[in-house]
């Protein structure tokens, strides 16, 4: 079954500073950063064409996705997941309730999104906090390599945190 | 020197994905998913609230760039916010740090020192922003509760950024509650 995908991304980031301090102005600051991106179909510089995402709740529990020839996780058409690479990885708490955090990573295994230079003993992991955010973008050729059974598996905790958490995430790759 | 800050983040992903069906010449199923998330936060300490920022862009060297948060420092030399005041961040609610270059190796690496800021788990531990490559945190919880990064003098106050290879330019956006 021939498929193929478009992905954009944009991210605008504004904020306004303001002295307060003085009488007949109010002296601000504006920074306005914008990112818009797009990854074509395929599997070189600046494409993918492969797409996983889920909306789900992860209960005092792990879950892990595993986007190499996976037996469970597969993409809005049915097929499988089978990436060979990774461009996006981005994770969402929709829980806003302090201290229900979802933790991403922490098993050897891994994707090498994050890395270690002691992999052998120490598995990176990155908390997203209540409302909160991690986007990571990579267009480039390579991507974050997927090594099938050795770095390929994408794993969500909320034992840490206790809480029964509802998160989106999105894994944008390509097939080879 | 009194300021008030307010922050706007949006946020869009969108991908399209179109499948070939056998039989079905005249049409193009396709599966459209766009995310889109938008948050403010208001000037202030507490949840979903942040009161200064700290911008710049820069090239990184394969030598490194230290940051301090606690006080402000870019390789141990002293920065200010835009109105000349010492920045002391003790809560991070966004870092957004975007790779310029175009040239495949020139990747930054982030993070990966003992003092590093709350971000992943292991002192050694990285992420590699790759040349186009963004990272991007948005913590809008409260730091006592632990629910964003929370930087101490000495202890958890530093983004390292090392380079790859060459001198990529970087862009970065730090803010947070002093």
């Amino acid at each position: 079954m021939a498929t193929s995908l478009a992905s954009s991304l944009t991210v605008i980031l504004k904020t306004t500073l303001k002295s307060t301090g003085v009488d007949l102005s109010v002296p601000e600051d504006v920074m306005t950063k914008a990112i818009t991106d797009i990854l074509a179909d395929g599997v070189a510089l600046d494409q993918a064409d492969v797409v996983y995402h889920d909306k789900a709740t992860l209960n005092n529990n792990t879950r892990t996705i595993d986007v190499h020839t996976s037996a469970t996780e597969e993409d809005p058409w049915g097929l499988a997941i089978t990436m060979a690479k990774i461009k996006c990885v981005f994770l969402h708490n929709l829980n806003t309730a302090a201290g229900e955090y979802i933790e991403l990573g922490g098993v050897a295994n891994a994707p090498v999104v994050f890395t270690s230079s002691a992999p052998a003993a120490e598995f990176p992991i990155h908390t997203v906090h209540p409302g909160g955010i991690l986007l990571v973008w990579n267009p480039s050729l390579a991507g974050w390599a997927v090594a099938n059974n050795t770095g390929d598996v994408l794993e969500l905790d909320t034992t840490g945190s206790g809480a029964s958490v509802d998160y989106e995430i999105v894994i944008i790759g390509t097939s080879t | 020197m009194a300021k008030t800050m307010t922050t706007s983040m949006e946020l869009k992903i969108k991908t399209n994905y179109t499948k070939v069906v056998e039989g079905t010449e005249l049409s193009t199923p396709r599966e459209v998913m766009s995310k889109v998330i938008s948050d403010t936060l208001a000037s202030g300490e507490l949840i979903d609230q942040a009161e200064n920022v700290w911008h710049d862009q820069f090239t990184v060297p394969v030598g490194g760039v230290t940051i301090d948060l606690v006080p402000m420092q870019v390789d141990a030399g002293a920065v200010d916010d835009v109105f000349g005041d010492q920045i002391t961040f003790d809560q991070i609610k966004c870092l957004l740090i975007h790779n310029h270059s175009v040239t495949s190796g020139e990747y930054v690496g982030v993070f990966g020192v003992a003092q590093s800021m709350e971000f992943i788990s292991g002192d050694t531990d990285t992420i590699r922003v790759h040349p186009g490559g963004i990272l991007f945190l948005w913590a809008p919880g409260l730091g006592g509760t632990n629910d964003c990064p929370t930087p101490g003098a000495g202890a958890n106050d530093q983004i390292e950024l090392v380079s790859g290879a060459g001198t990529p330019l970087v862009d970065i956006v730090i803010i947070g509650c002093e």
